[in-house]
């Protein structure tokens, strides 16, 4: 039974997290589309 | 291309899709050069300058760190705008003539149950009304207590080659860095800390991804691993001279240079593949061109085009030597 249940709590551990980032850099004042 | 009203809608688009993207600006933001001509040019620069903090504060930014082309229009107005903004400016290295930092050198940002620890840095400019500080020296002084902080750390720096190469000498537990002032655009984070230059002049957005399971343990990038394994095998193949059964120790038994060559190749791809096969935690990457395919963010752009009709009031700038007026979305360069 405490196998079971650590093997449980194991697995939501080593659930993923995923972050998503959305980097930009060197933008240059730069604020126009163009084409 | 580019934009910020495009930006702004690949951001939205992510939070509509529930993933809560974190955004992150590495700095040389504002202007396009160090320093700028007196007079109307700077005028025009600044309101360019304020366009670009208003559209981040609608659209969202989780920090930015400055850069050297940052202060181009004098600290005063850096400081206005960072009153302005709902965002951090960040900078570890970055002081006063009193030697006190300007700016936060870090922020701490939760997301997904997970504190990310985000660094501001640069490495040196010329400034007369700023102080920068030793880069590496100033990151030493604070990356343990952001470190023990944070799950994940994220280091923003505006940097020169010669400075990146110093830090990766250092074993920082830094987990990724974004990085300004080179003109490249990464295709993948290289086989250090894995670092990215996102494009220039905001023609293109890099959104990463990174799947963390065990935070004590390093990122692997996976698009380092699978570009050298292609770029590696290729050129290894290229050594079988046609043949791709070839031995190629035993073709080049004789040549000790080349079988130099080989066994360092053979290494690469070794550790490429095993990082690969190793891999917990990971990054990936994709660019995001803010091409016509982009729509344009109604709100965004009525921020732009105020602050266009500002640049008309204040007598600048004229046709360029094409003749193109400002609106024109041409106006001032040729692809």
């Amino acid at each position: 039974m405490i196998s079971f249940l650590y093997f449980l709590t194991a697995q939501d551990t080593a659930e993923k997290n995923i972050l998503t980032i959305i980097g930009t850099t060197n933008v240059h004042g730069e604020i126009d589309p163009c084409g | 291309m580019g934009g910020l009203a495009r930006k702004a809608t690949v951001i939205e688009n992510l939070k509509n899709q529930g993933l809560n993207p974190i955004i992150l600006d590495a700095g040389d933001l504002l202007f396009k050069k160090n320093i700028i001509d007196p007079g109307v040019t700077t005028d025009v620069a600044k309101v360019n300058a304020e366009i670009i903090i208003d559209s981040f504060n609608h659209m969202g930014c989780d920090a930015f760190s400055l850069g050297s082309k940052d202060f181009a229009g004098g600290l005063d107005f850096v400081l206005e705008q960072y009153k302005k903004s709902n965002f951090p400016f960040l900078s570890c290295n970055i002081v006063n003539k009193s030697g006190e930092l300007l700016f936060e050198p870090y922020t701490i940002i939760k997301s997904n149950n997970l504190d990310i620890g985000v660094i501001g840095l640069t490495s040196n400019f010329d400034n007369n009304e700023v102080q920068v500080l030793d880069p590496i020296i100033s990151l030493k002084n604070i990356i343990n207590e952001v470190s023990n902080r944070s799950d994940i750390v994220i280091l923003l720096f505006n940097a020169t080659q010669q400075d990146l190469t110093k830090l990766y000498n250092f074993d920082f537990e830094i987990d990724m860095i974004l990085s300004s002032r080179g003109r490249t655009r990464s295709s993948d984070g290289g086989s250090r800390i894995p670092t990215y230059i996102a494009g220039d002049r905001g023609k293109i957005l890099y959104k990463f991804e990174l799947n963390i399971i065990d935070e004590k343990l390093p990122i692997t990038d996976l698009a380092w691993c699978e570009n050298t394994i292609k770029r590696v095998g290729d050129r290894l193949e290229k050594m079988k001279q046609g043949n791709p059964d070839s031995d190629l120790i035993n073709l080049y038994k004789n040549d000790q240079k080349t079988l130099s060559r080989i066994y360092g190749y053979q290494a690469q791809l070794n550790q490429a593949n095993q990082s690969l096969e190793n891999a917990i935690n990971s990054i990936t990457f994709e660019k995001i061109e803010l091409d016509k395919l982009v729509f344009d963010n109604t709100k965004i752009l009525k921020i732009v085009d105020k602050g266009k009709e500002k640049i008309l009031e204040i007598g600048g700038p004229f046709m360029d030597s094409k003749g193109r007026l400002p609106g024109d979305p041409h106006h001032g360069h040729n692809h």
